[in-house]
């Protein structure tokens, strides 16, 4: 049964029409969550998150500002809501209100290829997406594991980064323009531009923001065309300290290939078997170069006399593609396995500069090791740094042990994070896995201006409350 | 009966799909049409789940109303490497479990009824039926009396477009392939799995299986692509006779017969059942291009064509949702149209029957092109 005050349901009902509008107990337990592990163990446990109150279905951004601005008066939570398929649970309702299911703003707007940006709603999902940009011989250039199964709007909402980023940048270096709905319904329209150097960049303001300052709306993101030739190389060095020292070289050296992942000595063991690598020692480099035939070549040229002057020894350039086969394939893994009573999987992306990437890597390794199975590869690499992604397995001895054996892991990862001052997040965003440990990552001053801009914006503090720490 | 009713395999693949991070979400048309994150196999599973350990079980109306809110097209099935789980029997066997429970629609259970009665669907809403006997006479007369080629039409066919029903026995005839029919109308037991009365689909497709021993062929041509796929998968008749659907056999006809005079370009759709369940892709295409025609490939084909919306039932329980599916597919339809398609052909009558009117262009069951061309040529 809905908690809503039936004005408001008439009022949402008015703004998106009675089929945009459901009480009703299924549809809100589909949207009481999102891929957050930690909520996903405890459904397995028989617990049922509360959900919202009632799913709206906007299919214009008026309709958005209407709703917006009804909550707003109403003192009523809402929460938007792409495909759900975030794993931090930043679109968990966490006090109930309203779901803002944003699938039917999923229009292709308007493409400029000459400029190479394209216009379009974020419910579009991020396959579709790649496709459209496809047929016409582009690409955003950003493939997450996810692109499938999340939108558009989620990869701006959590600051997400696709598997070739380190050539062609994260969202936040994709997004030339985006529009907004403010909590209180306001439109904000900050056009694209290729550069502004106008006072602050507003546009940044929405990167990352999980709804917490409204709605996005529309995003124009900027188009690469396809590559010409994309050149692969796969080498395993000694070590995962030697790997590391020649992908930070190699960047160094102003290289930029599209794919780049070192994993380490246990990641590698893994990988050599699926990839058909050998026997799986030292650690496995899988590397693509792309764009220009020439200038792909010239870079993986260059890219494999740095990794040899490393110590690496070549692989056979086919285990790149059959990683490229196989690159969204990790959730089939998840279905087979979360199932089992006691299971705990769960992937933290942390990030440092390279002088203490190898200190964040042993710290984590030392904290959780033992407990549970941890695997990490390198990627995303920056002049400065890069991101370690963390896989992490385990079982508890009974179900009950799950969520607190989870609780643990996290605790430990953010500590290991702590201790070797990175930064406790790369692109799976905030949401409630990171809540706890926002005022260590942003400082008692970033705390503030964060929570000084959110009362600004939301006053009422109905844009997805909970979230942040705040 | 309880949720205990669902085999342990499912129950297995129903947990593993509800804990799948929604892998299939993007070619799910239950989902698209309804945006509803509660409307795809892992929303479907989820109330599995539920059902399983709830009170209700699988006459809980979530579970009941996930149950039957898609087409079993098996567009799901194309992007799932999840090991042990198969989502169109997965679909089956919750249906079942759902009519074991007693919490079938009525508009399902009449289904069956007509079906079991010999009766085909000639509309969907409001739903009728009728006795195909006519149709069946009329196509008797096309037909060669002890010919080894048995052609079943199927409910689709002959229900909701006894023209092409009729075309298939046309076309055969133009091609000189003696025939011949069933005495009565058969029903393979399709519209029962969908609506899971399992034991009232396995007493028709004895019964039919039966008709096919007593008709002595050797071989049985299958127009209505959800009975070829059943008939392929259960094999109802006695060892030896072959069963292929109806395409395969024009193609085979006309590749021998020569080449007709063709004429302009055409758009071909493949029905879910024919081309991701039975991998018949190269057939018809086939026939189309040994017609002279230019065809023209829909956005989304073969193994990710778009349904009608027309199979599992759903136009019966969900006639909305049926409607968004063919809607999407007509939308693809008009873009071929203005790459220079004349007309839309489907391997399947009733995906024909639901497009017809809908799209911009003509719109032919692969039969009625085949035949058509063929008495052109004449």
């Amino acid at each position: 049964m809905s908690l809503l005050a039936p004005a408001l349901l008439d009022e949402l009902r008015a703004a998106v029409g009675d089929a945009g509008v459901s009480t009703d107990p299924a549809d809100r337990d589909a949207v009481a969550h999102d891929l957050w592990p930690r909520a996903l163990i405890r459904e397995r446990g028989g617990e049922r998150l509360p959900g919202p109150d009632a799913v709206v279905w906007p299919s214009t951004r008026g309709q958005v500002a209407a709703v917006c601005a009804a909550c707003h008066r109403a003192e009523i939570p809402f929460t938007p809501f792409g495909a759900g398929t975030g794993v931090c649970g930043a679109a968990i309702p966490v006090r109930g209100g309203v779901v803002l299911d944003l699938k039917r703003l999923d229009r292709i707007l308007d493409w400029d290829l000459e400029t190479g940006w394209v216009r379009v709603e974020p419910g579009l999902l991020g396959s579709r997406l790649e496709d459209a940009c496809r047929e016409r011989g582009r690409t955003t250039g950003h493939h997450p594991s996810s692109l499938a199964l999340s939108t558009v709007g989620g990869f701006v909402a959590t600051r997400s980064a696709g598997q070739l980023s380190t050539r062609y940048g994260r969202i936040d270096d994709l997004v030339a323009g985006l529009e907004a709905v403010l909590p209180d319904g306001t439109e904000v329209s900050l056009r694209p531009e290729p550069a502004a150097g106008a006072g602050p960049d507003l546009r940044r303001l929405f990167l990352g923001s999980e709804g917490g300052f409204g709605v996005i709306v529309e995003v124009t993101l900027r188009l690469h065309p396809l590559p010409e030739r994309r050149v692969d190389h796969a080498a395993v060095f000694g070590g995962f300290a030697e790997g590391i020292a020649a992908v930070r070289e190699l960047l160094q050296a102003g290289l930029r290939p599209s794919l780049l992942r070192l994993y380490d000595l246990a990641d590698t063991a893994l990988q050599a078997a699926e990839l058909g690598v050998g026997e799986g020692s030292g650690a496995l480099l899988l590397a693509s170069c792309e764009g220009r035939a020439a200038v792909a070549e010239a870079e993986a040229a260059e890219l494999a006399a740095i990794c040899a002057a490393h110590g690496a020894s070549a692989r056979d350039p086919a285990a790149v593609e059959a990683w490229y086969t196989r690159r969204d394939d990790i959730g089939f893994a998840q279905a087979r396995y979360l199932p089992l009573a006691g299971a705990v999987l769960d992937t933290v992306e942390l990030a440092a500069p390279w002088s203490r990437l190898a200190a964040l890597h042993e710290a984590v390794r030392r904290r959780i090791g033992g407990r549970l199975i941890v695997l990490c590869h390198l990627s995303h690499g920056y002049p400065d740094g890069a991101c370690l992604y963390f896989s992490f397995a385990g079982v508890a001895e009974e179900e009950a042990g799950a969520v607190p054996l989870h609780e643990l892991l996290w605790e430990e990862v953010m500590a290991a994070a702590a201790e070797t001052g990175a930064s406790i997040a790369h692109h799976h965003g905030a949401g409630l896995a990171r809540a706890p440990y926002m005022a260590a990552e942003l400082g008692a001053g970033g705390v503030e201006v964060l929570r000084r801009l959110k009362a600004a914006l939301d006053p009422g503090g109905v844009a997805n409350p909970g979230k942040w720490g705040l | 009966m309880s949720a205990a009713a669902l085999p342990e395999a499912q129950v297995v693949a129903a947990q593993r799909c509800a804990s799948c991070p929604k892998m299939c979400r993007s070619a799910c048309p239950t989902l698209a049409v309804t945006a509803n994150e509660r409307h795809q196999p892992w929303g479907h599973a989820r109330t599995v789940v539920a059902a399983l350990g709830g009170q209700d079980g699988f006459a809980e109306p979530a579970t009941v109303a996930a149950a039957f809110a898609c087409a079993t097209c098996g567009a799901c099935t194309v992007p799932c490497l999840v090991k042990g789980v198969e989502t169109t029997e997965l679909s089956w066997a919750v249906r079942a479990a759902v009519f074991d429970a007693g919490a079938t629609p009525a508009a399902g259970l009449r289904a069956v009824a007509e079906a079991s009665a010999g009766r085909v669907r000639v509309a969907d809403s409001p739903p009728a039926w009728t006795d195909p006997a006519a149709t069946l006479d009329a196509l008797r007369r096309l037909a060669t009396p002890g010919a080894d080629l048995l052609l079943l039409p199927g409910c689709g066919a002959l229900g909701h477009r006894p023209e092409a029903a009729l075309a298939a026995g046309r076309a055969l005839r133009g091609l000189r392939i003696a025939f011949t029919v069933l005495d009565e109308h058969r029903c393979c037991g399709a519209p029962a799995r969908s609506f899971g009365d399992t034991a009232a689909a396995v007493a028709m497709l004895d019964r039919l299986g039966a008709a096919i021993a007593a008709a002595a062929v050797r071989r049985v041509a299958v127009q209505s692509p959800s009975c070829a796929h059943l008939l392929a998968t259960h094999a109802p008749g006695p060892a030896g006779v072959a069963v292929e659907p109806l395409a395969g056999v024009l193609a085979a006809g006309l590749a021998s017969a020569g080449t007709p005079a063709g004429h302009g370009r055409v758009a071909y759709h493949d029905p879910c059942f024919l081309a991701r369940h039975l991998d018949h892709t190269a057939e018809p295409r086939a026939v189309l291009r040994t017609l002279g025609h230019e065809v023209v490939e829909l956005r989304g084909r073969g193994a990710t064509t778009a349904c009608s919306g027309g199979g599992g039932g759903l136009p019966l329980t969900h006639p909305a949702i049926a409607d968004g599916y063919r809607d999407r597919l007509a939308a693809a339809v008009a873009e071929a149209a203005g790459a220079g398609a004349a007309a839309l052909v489907t391997g399947c009558a009733t995906c024909a029957a639901r497009l017809a009117g809908a799209v911009p262009v003509p719109v032919l069951e692969l039969a009625e092109a085949c035949a058509a061309a063929l008495e052109a040529r004449r």
